[in-house]
């Protein structure tokens, strides 16, 4: 059984929970972005999560950044849409008759039905499980792509055929329940803890925080999210920040770069494995899940965890 | 891989080692400096093999774990006090053919008031070792370059370095994977295949790896 591509949207990416184990070949994770939301989409279809870490990643699911995807099922089955604010319309039978659909709910695709994703109102990226998972071929145990090494699967074009695998006819309904990102009308709370930079970033702390709200670059992407401080960049975070790579530190998803400009820098998924400006503290999952929501334009507030 | 126990038993932290949080599943280890991180992530490979993934740069190793099924405290001793020469760990050692053909070759030499006769000798008279990879994908970070040939990056990096290109700057030497943009001084070329997906491991230049160059025929 396949789905036909007819329109991959901004960009349509084939993501699972990414590689793991490779990162001392300088591979970053990839998999997908705002992975609450993708557990979230494969849940609904009946689909069994792999996490990050387990043997097997997987399964994939197409990682959609803003909307646009229109796709068809060649066979029946099941689809849901799970991440950012969206409308959904499913078009089927002789007529093409449209049918609104919800986010965050099992969508019937009987065969040669189609499914409009449209564009996201609120929120940056959607998660479209099909039950039984898409199959493309595996590079480095993961189906994930990375935007930045090329490793994976190309991202969508129309008129790609992705292979599903077998699904179950379970279906979680319930799974609905969890599935609306939280809406946040005033500036996205990111939960940071500190990272113990070995050239002594303690006193950052006060300056990060006293620097909120950040605003989200247009130049962010899955390889790292970048954002700045309103009014310019007179505000340097003091401290020394000139690129070394004598003193590359190594990195995960989530890590926080200080730029000499004053701008921070939220490693991404397909973000490098190590680098030479500092770190200044870690973001969590949860956080990084969020982050994947923020769109461009929209603010951050850091918010202190501990040390 | 062999594990031999110190049969002092004496679980002290070598000199300047540290270990700090980084997050609430992952720690930092920093190595002291008479220590060679990728000695220590090897160690850690063989004594502590339920950490998820690990991974280092010349003086660092990031350590992650699931939190829910990790005695943090173990782990952070664990860490502190790891020492590579309990372990009888194996590195590969490579021979890699170069032609000396590249843009900054004779660049290189004038900055270093030397021919490039003697840089090449210089090169290829060095046995070096990996520290990390990182940047991307193969790219190995060597260890070893004689001081005579250190320079700092080009004050205007490339948009464009063809793969295979063999660079130097600071302390390192690389060879770069695919093509990529990049502020190193290039100094020959390598027709070596440094990562692919489809071999195991991937990458060919690894963490603890040591490497000598020779001119090519």
């Amino acid at each position: 059984m396949s789905i036909k591509i007819l329109d991959p949207g901004v960009q349509s990416l084939l993501q699972d929970s990414g590689r793991n184990g490779y990162a001392r070949f300088g591979v970053p994770p990839s998999g997908a972005f705002d992975m609450r939301s993708w557990r979230i989409a494969n849940h609904i279809v009946g689909n069994a999560v792999h996490d990050t870490g387990e043997q097997r990643s997987g399964p994939a699911a197409i990682e959609l950044l803003l909307g646009g995807l229109r796709l068809e099922a060649t066979e029946d089955t099941s689809v849901a849409v799970v991440g950012a604010h969206v409308d959904v319309i499913r078009l089927s039978g002789y007529g093409d008759e449209k049918h609104s659909e919800q986010t965050g709910h099992p969508i019937t695709l009987t065969a040669g039905s189609r499914l409009h994703v449209g564009r996201a109102l609120r929120g940056l990226r959607l998660y479209i499980a099909v039950a039984g998972g898409f199959q493309p071929e595996m590079a480095l145990g993961s189906a994930s792509t990375d935007t930045v090494s090329r490793l994976g699967p190309n991202p969508l074009v129309k008129g790609d055929l992705l292979r599903v695998g077998i699904g179950s006819h379970s279906r979680s309904p319930s799974a609905s329940l969890l599935a609306a990102p939280p809406a946040t009308d005033g500036p996205l709370g990111i939960r940071i803890a500190w990272a113990v930079d070995s050239e002594g970033f303690g006193r950052t702390n006060a300056e990060l925080l006293g620097a909120n709200p950040w605003t989200v670059s247009p130049t962010s992407n899955r390889a790292g999210v970048r954002l700045y401080r309103d009014g310019g960049n007179q505000t340097k975070i003091h401290g020394d920040h000139e690129h070394r790579d004598g003193r590359s530190m190594p990195m995960h998803p989530g890590a926080v770069q200080a730029l000499p400009n004053g701008e921070l820098v939220i490693i991404g998924p397909d973000g490098p494995t190590t680098g030479g400006y500092p770190v200044v503290g870690v973001v969590d999952r949860d956080s990084l899940d969020s982050i994947a929501q923020a769109r461009p334009g929209s603010t951050l507030e850091l918010l202190a965890v501990g040390s | 891989m062999t594990f031999m126990p110190n049969p002092h038993n004496q679980a002290t932290p070598p000199a300047g080692r540290t270990v700090t949080k980084y997050g609430s599943d992952a720690l930092l280890v920093t190595c002291g400096p008479d220590e060679q991180a990728a000695d220590v992530l090897l160690a850690i490979d063989v004594a502590i093999p339920t950490v998820r993934e690990a991974h280092c740069t010349e003086h660092a190793i990031l350590v992650q774990f699931n939190a829910a099924n990790t005695d943090v405290a173990l782990l952070t001793d664990q860490l502190a006090t790891i020492l590579p020469s309990d372990f009888a760990t194996h590195v590969e050692h490579l021979t890699l053919p170069i032609r000396y053909d590249g843009d900054d070759l004779t660049a290189v030499a004038d900055r270093a008031h030397l021919t490039v006769t003697d840089v090449v000798a210089l090169h290829t008279g060095a046995t070096y070792t990996v520290a990390f990879d990182g940047f991307s994908p193969g790219f190995a970070y060597l260890t070893g370059l004689p001081p005579e040939l250190h320079l700092p990056r080009l004050d205007s990096p490339r948009a464009r370095i063809p793969a295979g290109s063999v660079a130097i700057a600071a302390h390192y030497c690389a060879i770069y994977p695919s093509a990529s943009a990049g502020g190193w001084h290039l100094i020959g070329t390598s027709s070596a295949e440094l990562f692919n997906a489809q071999r195991n491991p991937p990458a060919l230049l690894r963490p603890g790896t040591t490497v000598r160059f020779e001119v090519a025929k």
